[in-house]
């Protein structure tokens, strides 16, 4: 016990105690450092070469498994392809419309422009408290922090760190960071309501939209879009739907629990969305 | 400096972590479907694994490496898995002095090593206010369908990895 206890030891023990906090602390509160941004770069590199395999294995039973309903997938698409030219034309007379529009006007551009940018799911997070995706496009590709991500039909996160050739995503479902917050709104015939999209502490499988008037008359089943109010992400994207409506709990706000568009279990390929216009990403 | 066969474990915990991330990746729609989580940890396995058969070797300093890397590609702070992968690699390598080298005590460890990381990690969400289940939801729901996973995982790898246990302490 005594030699356990000598000198040396216990003051080994105390600076390495310390340092790890200090380590800790440092790292979590301040911009990523050169170092990490060069780690990450490295370690996402062999990454690849683990994920890239078992994602084309996954693939190819994914479109074994999809052969097997093609018939009655076929069947029910080709009831609604007829709609879908309907459709067509009168949103591409309503986009001219919208041009002819913007031209008189002189407006430049507006929140719902953006491009794209696609990447593959290296790697996510095991452990899942922090739920963060790892992607293989970065710097060089033209990704910013702060740049929502889709996946499927679906908002899912944003970006929150960026190296050159790799870059990491928080999901909107992470309880950790206010970073992820999205300003929305849902679409109540004609009229928006706007409120803010953020993770659910009660129930991991669902959003949570807070801050929403009192007097707004959300319905079940309504559709939330992002509002392109909050600066990084445009106007339109889809986030979810409306599940289960009630106060918030000081009687001020109405609270939306959302059901994902997206399912964020299953991310494997993802689009970055980079807004058009300015102020964006502060 | 001669090259010694030990040299490859570090690379090969790191491989390892590598592997974690990219099931969770692929095998996200089975792991965390419903409302149960499992955690693949396929790197504690096999450190947990060296640290009790290749005892000679310093695995705690590799585990600590390998534990950084985890921390920066994973979480993005240092020093959460660096402490632990440390610390349980330098308990089990104590532990390992006073027990047979045996499968059943093998198994044994693994699902206490496995244990001990899981529930040191939820503890820290917890503290850092993270984490929001209380403790028996977190058991039933995170560290049960763990363990079974990963437990299944070790009597599939035990074969293997003994191998390399054989490969590394054979002559060169």
């Amino acid at each position: 016990m005594n030699q356990f206890f000598s000198n040396k030891k216990v003051i080994s023990l105390l600076i390495a105690v310390i340092s790890i906090a200090s380590l800790y602390a440092v790292s979590s509160r301040y911009e990523q450092s050169f170092a990490t941004s060069v780690i990450n770069d490295a370690v996402a590199f062999p990454g690849r070469a683990v994920t890239y395999p078992g994602n084309a294995l996954r693939d190819l039973t994914n479109s074994v498994k999809n052969l097997f309903n093609t018939y009655n997938e076929n069947k029910h698409l080709k009831k609604k392809v007829e709609s879908v030219y309907e459709l067509e034309v009168k949103v591409a007379e309503l986009q001219k419309d919208n041009e002819a529009m913007k031209n008189q006007l002189g407006l430049v551009d507006s929140l719902n422009q953006y491009g794209l940018v696609n990447a593959t799911v290296i790697a996510r997070n095991p452990d899942n408290w922090l739920q963060q995706l790892v992607i293989n496009k970065g710097k060089s590709d033209g990704i910013e922090r702060d740049m929502v991500v889709m996946s499927g039909n679906g908002l899912i996160g944003k970006i929150v760190e960026v190296n050159n050739k790799s870059s990491k995503v928080a999901l909107l479902s992470n309880t950790e960071n206010s970073q992820t917050r999205v300003a929305a709104l849902v679409q109540v015939d004609g009229d928006s309501v706007y409120g803010t999209v953020t993770s659910n502490p009660d129930d991991a499988n669902y959003l949570l939209m807070n801050q929403i008037d009192p007097e707004a008359d959300l319905k079940i089943g309504d559709k939330v879009i992002t509002s392109g109010l909050g600066g990084a992400a445009p106007r339109g994207l889809f986030i979810g739907t409306v599940d289960d409506i009630h106060f918030d709990r000081y009687g001020l706000f109405k609270e939306a629990r959302i059901k994902h568009a997206a399912n964020m279990n299953d991310i494997r390929y993802v689009t970055v969305v980079r807004r058009a216009s300015g102020s964006g990403g502060e | 400096m001669k090259f010694q066969r030990h040299y490859i474990l570090p690379i090969f915990f790191f491989l390892m972590v590598l592997l974690d991330g990219s099931m969770q990746a692929l095998l996200g729609a089975e792991f965390l479907s419903g409302n149960s989580v499992i955690v693949p940890q396929i790197s504690v396995i096999v450190i947990a694994f060296f640290s009790f058969y290749a005892s000679a070797y310093p695995i705690h300093y590799y585990a600590f490496f390998v534990g950084l890397l985890y921390d920066t590609y994973y979480l993005s702070y240092y020093g959460l898995y660096a402490t632990l992968f440390f610390l349980m690699a330098y308990l089990i390598r104590l532990c390992s002095r006073f027990f047979k080298e045996h499968v059943i005590l093998a198994t044994t460890l693994e699902i206490l090593a496995i244990s001990y990381v899981q529930f040191s990690v939820y503890v820290f969400y917890q503290l850092t206010g993270v984490a929001h289940t209380n403790w028996q939801v977190f058991v039933v729901s995170r560290l049960w369908p763990t363990l079974l996973f990963n437990t299944l995982a070790f009597f599939i790898l035990y074969m293997p990895l003994y191998k390399l246990r054989r490969w590394i302490f054979s002559k060169q």
